[in-house]
């Protein structure tokens, strides 16, 4: 069975290219939030077990605490996909949480090998 | 300043004695450092003046002796002197300091004098001992006028707060600027405590004590900080609590200088506030032109779901590629302290690695990065960037030919001039990028300035807008370099 995946980005046609490609990767889209509160809503409907995301989003609520608030209380994994990784990267807040992070533009082999590692780590 | 012991009295025992003490008695009376005027008691006639009381009155000797006191008192206008038989009756030392008397050349003098009254023999007689005080005097009044004029000074300064404290903290002084700047007169302020002076936070913590302290402990302290004045309002302040000490280091107290810094420090805040909101503005600008280059990556990627022909996938990957080498720039830039320049050395290796990564097969090629540090700003950066990405991306998809082998990319600096075949000259120096594969290299008569394939076009026109030189070096493998002279300082165009 294919694995359930949320993807919260508010530039549709983003949202809509990585669902493409997660698509062809043969994940499983449960839905796309522009926000994230509806990120919330929608991973609470959907149980997905991993969850793609942007931090700048649609709202008050950043990417970064929804990811948080899922994970909490879904145990999802997390994806965040950032115009700048390698500053998020250099937090020391996040560097300690167990998520994964690419930059934008990614390539689809740049998502794929994430999503990879994502499941090797279990 | 009491100097009566060291006024000389003759001893009166030249009387009673022989020759000898008559002699030392003279010489003493001819040496002294103060005039003395002997008088007879009952006849008032001066009997005898030493010479240092001529010189300080300016009358020869025998002008003065055999006169009456009270002549002599005329002469020198002096009611004292003339009374001096008088008022030695009713006191046995009668002195007078600072007396003014009159020279014959009728300037003044200003002597201390100590009259007291002997017998010689059966005679009584008054001894005038006359010291010049001018001297003294003058030095004196020096004294007065230089404290009178720093005085004047220190009061007058309006543009500075000069106050004085003591040891405990209480205002003993307080000048124009420290009324035209706090508020306080200086009769209100004088005996309060300086705590009053600060605002109410810095009170709670301690700030007037510690300030105190430091100056007693340190010698000064100095502070920037805001202040209270009497009626409330509030002005940031520079300022130096100096410790006063008197010549054994007791502590006096402190002095304090203060000045209203406020405009300044708005002004500075103000500066600050607008470097902060552009440095933001930029940051925003990055980050909105990486979101937009990611949804043109997008729209690619979306667009090539429409077509299966391999040469039209691969066209639409390549420009994904492209795309993401200038987004690259645009993610170290926002990271970078001055939000214009990048360091281009761990770009380069980034973009090696990520490169090889993507398009290798896995353990098959074996990569070789040599880069130095080298600052380069956006107008650079970013055809650098792609030239870069199409060398590496030439060598892996083509270079290699099997797709196994070694991938060489280096950059380095070279100080000096650069002579390309234009004849450009750089200053700064030169930067060049080379990478080199251990494929089978180049076709022979291969011209990167006639080749149809876009990936050389690009090299050449980026190395053009580079005002830069494309090698093709010798082989085994394929070496291409591209050489160009350093621009320092964004915003500079290259031409062409």
């Amino acid at each position: 069975m294919s694995r359930r995946v949320l993807i919260v980005e508010d530039e549709q046609i983003v949202a809509a290219d990585l669902e493409s490609k997660l698509t062809r990767m043969g994940y499983s889209v449960v839905g796309t939030a522009a926000s994230g509160e509806e990120a919330i809503r929608l991973a609470g409907e959907e149980k997905p077990e991993i969850v793609v995301m942007d931090i700048q989003l649609q709202g008050a609520m950043k990417g970064t605490e929804a990811a948080e608030q899922i994970q909490r209380d879904l145990g999802a994994k997390i994806l965040l996909v950032t115009a700048f990784a390698g500053v998020f990267a250099r937090d020391p807040k996040f560097r300690r949480l167990p998520w994964k992070c690419i930059s934008k533009p990614f390539s689809a082999v740049q998502l794929r090998s994430a999503l990879d590692e994502m499941a090797r780590d279990g | 300043m009491d100097h009566s012991n060291n006024l000389q009295s003759p001893n009166p025992a030249p009387t009673s004695s022989g020759d000898m003490g008559e002699i030392r008695f003279r010489r003493l009376f001819e040496t002294a450092k103060d005039g003395i005027v002997v008088v007879d008691v009952d006849s008032g006639i001066v009997q005898d003046v030493n010479p240092r009381f001529g010189t300080l009155t300016g009358y020869a000797r025998e002008e003065l002796e055999g006169k009456s006191i009270d002549e002599v008192g005329r002469l020198l206008d002096s009611p004292q002197i003339a009374a001096v038989i008088t008022s030695t009756r009713q006191s046995d030392i009668v002195r007078h300091d600072e007396l003014a008397v009159k020279r014959k050349d009728q300037r003044l003098a200003h002597v201390d004098i100590v009259a007291n009254s002997y017998t010689v023999g059966p005679q009584p007689v008054v001894q005038l001992n006359v010291r010049d005080v001018s001297p003294r005097r003058e030095a004196a009044r020096a004294l007065r006028e230089s404290e009178e004029r720093f005085r004047l000074f220190v009061e007058s300064v309006s543009d500075y707060a000069m106050f004085q404290i003591d040891r405990a903290g209480r205002i003993l002084t307080w000048n124009a600027g420290a009324e035209r700047l706090l508020g306080w007169a200086e009769a209100e302020a004088v005996g309060k405590d300086v705590s009053m002076l600060f605002v109410p936070e810095d009170v709670i913590r301690g700030e007037p004590e510690r300030e105190i302290e430091t100056a007693r402990r340190t010698g000064r302290a100095e502070d920037e900080r805001w202040h209270k004045r009497k009626d409330g309002s509030r002005f940031f302040a520079s300022g130096v609590l100096t410790q006063l000490r008197d010549e054994e280091a007791n502590l006096l107290g402190f002095a304090k200088i203060m000045r209203d810094i406020t405009a300044r420090k708005e002004q500075e805040d103000q500066l600050r506030r607008s470097v902060e909101e552009k440095s933001t503005l930029v940051r925003e600008i990055h980050h909105r032109v990486k979101n937009n280059l990611q949804v043109i990556v997008s729209l690619l990627s979306l667009q090539s779901n429409y077509t299966d022909d391999p040469k039209t996938l691969a066209a639409f990957e390549e420009t994904q590629g492209r795309v993401q080498a200038i987004a690259r720039i645009h993610e170290r830039l926002y990271a970078s302290d001055d939000l214009a320049e990048v360091e281009f050395g761990s770009y380069l290796a980034n973009l090696t690695e990520e490169l090889v990564a993507l398009h290798a097969a896995a353990d098959r090629v074996s990569c070789q990065i040599n880069v130095e540090d080298l600052v380069l700003n956006i107008e650079q950066a970013i055809p650098l960037g792609l030239i870069a990405n199409e060398l590496i991306l030439n060598s892996l998809k083509h270079g290699l030919g099997d797709g196994t082998g070694t991938l060489t990319v280096l950059l380095s600096y070279v100080p000096g001039s650069y002579d390309a075949d234009a004849g450009q000259t750089a200053d700064d120096g030169w930067a060049q990028v080379s990478v080199r594969d251990t494929g089978p290299g180049l076709p022979t008569g291969f011209d990167p300035f006639r080749t149809s394939s876009l990936g050389f076009r690009l090299i050449t026109l980026l190395a053009r807008q580079l005002t830069g030189r494309l090698q093709i070096g010798e082989g085994p493998g394929t070496v291409i370099t591209v050489g160009f002279p350093l621009r320092v300082g964004a915003g500079e165009r290259s031409p062409g």
